[in-house]
């Protein structure tokens, strides 16, 4: 039920997605350990509930920056999913941030738009693929379905609220994976709908899929007191 | 302004109490409460629901997920018993037509099956609580989610599930966690702030991720009241920016306010005995008055011509792929009334669905979308449909509207029979029986944990 054709938009995020080389690997296992950092000690449960304190923790705790706020939605994701060992958590990072990094309309982020969403999308495939299932298509477009829609109202004295928005994504990556092993069937033009409502049909942004997490690397190791 | 919007449905949901409330008030509240509960019951029979549920079970977890032996934390319950609620496409919603005026009618408002998967989560880490303040909870949060539905226009392609009801399942939980009027204040805002972008195509296309929006509709109101506990806001201005400039583009905030306590929005609801989308109740209305008591001999029937509104007859795809595509298609639903006498869980099983007699009706089905009924909407949805028979009998039968709105309402027989039959069907008579006598009663219970324990399997 759950093997429905990708919609053009999903499709071309979707292809080509470079699987982590042993240094892009290394890149996700550094932002897991800058926001492990950020969390402190983590009680050892799993799950939606799990990932959403996770990333309201950190969130709260990095300093401004969509990039940022994006990996760490993806991180505690990968950290709180039940089905991954420590260096598939790394892989489905660094693979969650390159599809979330397409996905982002530009270089310019915004916090009331832009976290909640790409990162929900990215964190769940990045999970999917870590996993081994190949749905990304499938699993990108159950999240797509659940992002949050933009709010398009100052956030910067917000941490609280942008927390809420990062916890949201963390939660539906784990979520839509969960509705995927469940047989749910998503609608293949949900990165379609999701990218015309927030994104405006901007471009993919495809040549460079390491910039998110470069940029992700340097606001969370930056927050590190 | 819209501080004191908000501030106002806090303070109104807050100071409410049931005495203060018409008695045929609280009794249409516990009425659809009840339907709720069925209509969560009978989508956690479906095999992803209890899939889902398996896959979040927790031992530890202090909520129950309705319909099934599992239990998990009450985010997860909140969230499962949303998608349940919701799955059947038999839970109850606004009969107003909304701001805005626009037509077709933008879907209104279905505040309970946020309110309710939410409200049931709450409790369970509540410890004791009353009957009597769980149906006081469940009035005032369906009062203003009712109001913020007919207050408000959303924009075009947008799905109310997931947007305008999670503002309810905020109200709902924080007043069981005893929030005072800031704080229920800061947590509708917040859940005003959390809506997701819900595309209604998405219910069109028949994929059956729409059943989740209603479950994190619950979910993030949960969220939204507990961060609101613990101090978090929304940006200032978010419920007039997401409600008048976002999903939706107008907020009408003298209807929104307009004799708040004095009259009920939430009575002016529909329950649904057909279990499929709205547009096709009529329909089916028509159809019913068709059939013979023990029903009609299917392949007597040379062809089903329905003359309809537009809006109807364009949900008219004869070979739907999954079961929520079932629910929006006019033939299959027409052939399952024909071959099952009954538009309820029977009639979507993966085994119905592959049923060569009831898609061989479906597609003796005639749709013709007739522009005079359409220009009767949104107060009147009339719809004629006639059996032409092989022999050459030709019968036919016409309706106005449906029934289950407020003025075409349900007996409490019939009612109780829909609750007895869902609820059967997933945690078995017994449990369905003692269930349905504790929500006849939830009034006076002394605490609704004695509710609780009877909706698992």
């Amino acid at each position: 039920m759950t093997a429905e054709r990708a919609g053009s938009r999903t499709s071309a995020a979707l292809e080509g997605l470079t699987r982590p080389t042993p240094e892009s690997a290394a890149i996700g296992a550094r932002i897991l350990s800058a926001v492990r950092l950020l969390i402190g000690p983590v009680q050892p449960e799993e799950g939606s509930t799990q990932a959403m304190r996770l990333a309201m923790a950190a969130a709260r705790r990095i300093e401004p920056g969509v990039p940022g706020v994006i990996a760490l939605e993806v991180a505690s994701a990968a950290m709180a999913a039940p089905w991954l060992s420590e260096e598939q958590e790394a892989r489905a990072v660094w693979i969650g941030l390159a599809l979330a990094g397409r996905l982002v309309p530009g270089s310019l982020l915004d916090a009331s738009r832009d976290t909640g969403t790409w990162g929900a999308i990215g964190g769940a495939v990045g999970i999917d693929t870590a996993r081994g299932l190949g749905r990304g298509a499938t699993v990108a477009n159950l999240a797509a379905s659940l992002a949050l829609e933009a709010v398009t109202l100052r956030t910067d004295d917000l941490p609280g609220y942008v927390a809420i928005r990062a916890g949201h994504a963390a939660s539906v990556a784990i979520l839509a994976v969960m509705l995927a092993d469940a047989g749910f069937v998503a609608d293949p033009e949900a990165i379609g709908t999701l990218d015309g409502r927030l994104n405006l049909g901007a471009p993919l942004r495809v040549p460079d899929e390491g910039w998110l997490a470069d940029a992700a690397i340097d606001s969370l190791e930056a927050s590190i007191v | 302004m819209n501080v004191s919007i908000v501030d106002a449905l806090a303070d109104f949901a807050s100071r409410t109490h049931l005495d203060d409330v018409p008695e045929e008030v609280v009794e249409s509240a516990r009425r659809s409460l009840t339907d709720t509960v069925a209509c969560m019951l009978g989508g956690a029979t479906v095999g992803p629901v209890q899939a889902l549920a398996a896959a979040l079970h927790d031992v530890a977890g202090p909520a129950p997920i309705v319909g099934t032996p599992y239990r998990s934390m009450p985010l997860e319950s909140a969230f499962v018993g949303g998608i349940a609620g919701t799955w059947m496409d038999a839970d109850s919603g606004g009969t107003r037509h909304p701001a805005g005026g626009r037509v077709p009618p933008v879907p209104t408002a279905h505040p309970p099956v946020h309110i309710v998967p939410a409200l049931l989560a709450a409790i369970s880490e509540s410890g004791r609580f009353a009957g009597a303040d769980v149906l006081r909870i469940y009035l005032v949060s369906y009062e203003v989610g009712a109001r913020i539905g007919n207050a408000t226009r959303l924009l075009p392609g947008i799905h109310p599930h997931g947007v305008h009801g999670t503002s309810s399942a905020a109200l709902a939980t924080g007043l069981v966690r005893g929030l005072d009027v800031p704080a229920l204040s800061r947590a509708i805002e917040l859940a005003t702030a959390m809506p997701i972008v819900a595309a209604l195509r998405v219910a069109m296309t028949g994929a059956t991720v729409r059943n989740a929006f209603a479950g994190i509709g619950a979910r993030n109101g949960m969220i939204a009241a507990d961060r609101a506990l613990h101090g978090d806001s929304a940006p200032p201005g978010a419920f007039s920016e997401v409600l008048e400039h976002g999903l939706s583009d107008v907020l009408d905030e003298e209807r929104l306010l307009a004799d708040l306590g004095g009259t009920w929005e939430s009575s002016h609801a529909y329950i649904k005995m057909h279990a499929c989308a709205r547009w096709i109740h009529p329909a089916l209305d028509a159809v019913e008055k068709l059939l013979a008591p023990d029903g009609i001999d299917a392949d007597a029937l040379e062809f089903v011509e329905v003359r309809t509104f537009r809006f109807a007859a364009m949900m008219n795809d004869p070979q739907p792929a999954t079961d929520l595509g079932a629910k929006f298609s006019l033939p299959y639903c027409i052939a399952a009334l024909i071959v099952f006498g009954r538009v309820e869980l029977e009639a979507f099983t993966p085994t119905a669905m592959a049923l060569p007699a009831l898609r061989s009706v479906a597609g003796r089905v005639r749709i013709v979308a007739d522009q005079a009924y359409t220009d009767a909407l949104p107060e009147r949805r009339p719809t004629t449909v006639t059996f032409k028979y092989r022999d050459g009998r030709i019968e036919t039968a016409s309706v106005d509207g449906s029934r289950g709105d407020p003025e075409t309402m349900f007996t409490l027989h019939e009612l109780e029979g829909k609750f007895l039959r869902l609820a059967a069907a997933a945690v078995g008579l017994e449990h369905a029986e003692r269930a349905l006598d504790a929500l006849r009663r939830l009034r006076e219970l002394p605490d609704a944990a004695a509710l609780g324990d009877t909706l698992v399997a």
